[in-house]
This record gives structure tokens, C-alpha cells and sequence, in this order.
């Protein structure tokens, strides 16, 4: 397989799927969210956990699988505290009235999943003709890095480099940092590079 | 004890020698930490899978990736490194959680069962473990004395 057009390929489409979630997340949340697509390519999978390890964050995150003709995993996340701030932000409520992960942080993480999901999946599933059945968003509180492994578990059993399209998310209100990871299938890579 | 530990990511292996710590994150992945109280001086695995089998003969095969091939070259390593024989050696394994339902079937208990059995056939003594229930883990291995601090995700950090 080679990486160049691939890469070249999925960075346009990525551009514009991130773009499109911005949009469909600030519009959710009635404030502003910058997105910055941080990487496409294939990444080693001892690198890209080392770096997390490394990060050392606690998270609530929010995992969604799009199972279809070309099948993609995606994670959204956000430090705990971040996800309370997020929780208040949505519920129209003060800031610091949530103070423990409950039933509202994790509809709101269960929510902001699904809007971002569907978002990447569109812009994909239109620039490549093909078809995405995304299961409901599951949330969990962990280590990030533990979360991540859940993600590449499947990928990186077949492989050990990963095709890996990450963002970070700036929510401008709150100056909350999230990111956004999501993994194409190794099954998938043939059709994305048969569209380029 | 050095600040910064080394990390270790999945499929990865890394050691060292006093003053130094190595960290890592587990989920379903196992974590085995093997030391040398004479030389204080060890390693650390993060392993994906049980067993590599056929995988062995793949030419991007990386034994890291599998409990019983990673102990293997672990030891390998920890040999080429500081002359450190199995025997030399004590083990500590960490990890095997279910946390994610959609990681098929019971992979943490299977890779925890490979690395028992591996372990056993070098002939390198457990001296304790914590595994196995639905989240995430941190462990933080000190090659001062061997010891390990794991924190399972919303519970209190605890020695072993």
C-alpha cells in the first residue's frame, strides 16, 4: 500500500469532515468551536501510545463505531473536568454546577459523540460514495491512553502502523481543549485509495 | 528516583536500571514487569494478544505485540543489556481489564493466562499481580526496589 495518496486523499476529505462537525458542535452548544486537524497518516502503534501514555490525562470519552463498506472507529474526548464545564455549557447551566461524573455528563459526552460522529461519517460517506451504519456512542470515564488502546485494538491486531486522523477541538466559550481521533479500518484503506 | 519514567506504548518494550521508573496505561493490554533485585535493574512489556503462533514467520512480525513472544524477547533484552539470565528475574503482571464491550470476548484474561504459562517456562517466579475487572490501569515500575504502583482507574493507588 502506498501512503502518499491516501494520505492526499483523506487529508482533503478530513479537512472538510472536521469542518462540518465544527459547524454541527458550535451550533449544538450555541458557542464557537475552532477545530485543528492535527494529523493523517499512518503513525507507528508503539509511537502514538507512547505519546499518550506520556499525556497522562483522565477523560471522559465517547467511542462510536461505523461499521459499512469501508469501516471506520472514532473517539472523542475530553478531560473529566472539562466534560463537567461541557455538561454545564449544554444544559444552559452556571459554570461549576457539575461536579461529579452522573447521568448529564454522560448524555452530554453521549450526545457531542454522536453530532461529531455523524458529521466525519457524512463528509466521508458522500466524497466516497459509500455507506456508514454508526452504532450508538458509548461512553466511558478512564485513562485517555486506555481508551485509545480500546480504539486501535482491532486495527493494530492486523498491523502495526495505523492510519490515524486526529483533531483537536477548542470549545472558544471555555477555552476547553478536546480531541478527536478516528481510525480507518485496515479494510477500508482499498477504497479510500481507490477513490483517489 | 529519576523524574521523568520512561513510557511504554502497546507492543513496545522498555528497561532500565536504578535510578529510573517506567510507566504505562493498560486497558485490556497486560502489563509484565520483570526485575533484577541484585543488578536493580529491569524491563517492562505491553502486550496486545496472548500468543503470536503463525505470526512468527511475518516479516513485520514485532514479538511485543504477544505475551508469549514479548516475554521472550524481554528477557532476550534485559540478557543482551545486563547479562541478566532468567533465573535473575522476578515478574509482576498487571492489566487484562474487560473494560471496552466491544473488544471481543475475554483477550485481558487470555493474554494474562499466556503470560502465566510463559513464565513459567523460563522458570521466572510471579511475585504478585493485579488484573482483570472494567477499567483502565497505570502502573509505575521503580527499578530502585522493584516495586510497582498501580492505580486502577477511580480507586486509590496501591503498592506491590
Amino acid at each position: 500500500m502506498s501512503n502518499e495518496p491516501i494520505n492526499r486523499a483523506v487529508r482533503l476529505i478530513a479537512e472538510q469532515s472536521i469542518d462540518r462537525a465544527s459547524q454541527s458542535l458550535s451550533k449544538m452548544l450555541k458557542a464557537g468551536a475552532s477545530i485543528d486537524l492535527k494529523r493523517v497518516g499512518m503513525v507507528d502503534i508503539a509511537d502514538i501510545t507512547t505519546d499518550l501514555n506520556g499525556e497522562n490525562q483522565e477523560v471522559i470519552g465517547s467511542f462510536v463505531d461505523l461499521l459499512g463498506d469501508a469501516p471506520f472507529k472514532f473517539l472523542f474526548y475530553v478531560q473529566t473536568k472539562g466534560a463537567f464545564m461541557l455538561t454545564d455549557l449544554l444544559l444552559k447551566r452556571k459554570s461549576g454546577t457539575t461536579l461529579q461524573y452522573d447521568e448529564n455528563v454522560s448524555g452530554t459526552i453521549q450526545e457531542i459523540g454522536n453530532i461529531l460522529a455523524s458529521a466525519v461519517a457524512n463528509t466521508f460517506a458522500n466524497d466516497f460514495q459509500i455507506s456508514f451504519k454508526p452504532t450508538p456512542p458509548v461512553v466511558f470515564n478512564d485513562f485517555a491512553a486506555s481508551l485509545f488502546e480500546g480504539l486501535i485494538f482491532q486495527a493494530a491486531g492486523e498491523d502495526n502502523q495505523i492510519l490515524l486522523i486526529e483533531s483537536r477541538l477548542v470549545i472558544m466559550k471555555i477555552h476547553l481543549p478536546c480531541r478527536i481521533f478516528v481510525i480507518p479500518m485496515p479494510g477500508s484503506y482499498k477504497i479510500l485509495e481507490f477513490s483517489e | 528516583m529519576s523524574n521523568t519514567p520512561l513510557i511504554v506504548g502497546i507492543g513496545d518494550i522498555k528497561i532500565g536500571k536504578n535510578p529510573t521508573s517506567i510507566r504505562t496505561h493498560l486497558g485490556s493490554c497486560i502489563g509484565v514487569c520483570l526485575y533484577s533485585s541484585q543488578l536493580k535493574a529491569g524491563g517492562m512489556l505491553h502486550c496486545m494478544f496472548p500468543a503470536a503462533a503463525e505470526r512468527r514467520d511475518k516479516p513485520d512480525f514485532r514479538p511485543a505485540k504477544y505475551a508469549d513472544s514479548g516475554i521472550q524477547e524481554l528477557v532476550a533484552v534485559l540478557k543482551k543489556a545486563y547479562s541478566l539470565e532468567p533465573r535473575d528475574l522476578t515478574a509482576k503482571i498487571f492489566g487484562g481489564a474487560c473494560m471496552l464491550k466491544i473488544i471481543s470476548s475475554n483477550i485481558g484474561q487470555m493474554n494474562e493466562l499466556s503470560a502465566l504459562a510463559t513464565l513459567k517456562e523460563l522458570h521466572i517466579p510471579v511475585l504478585s499481580f493485579k488484573t482483570g475487572g472494567e477499567k483502565g490501569y497505570q502502573i509505575d515500575f521503580n527499578l530502585e526496589n522493584g516495586s510497582v504502583l498501580c492505580r486502577v482507574f477511580g480507586e486509590e493507588s496501591k503498592e506491590f
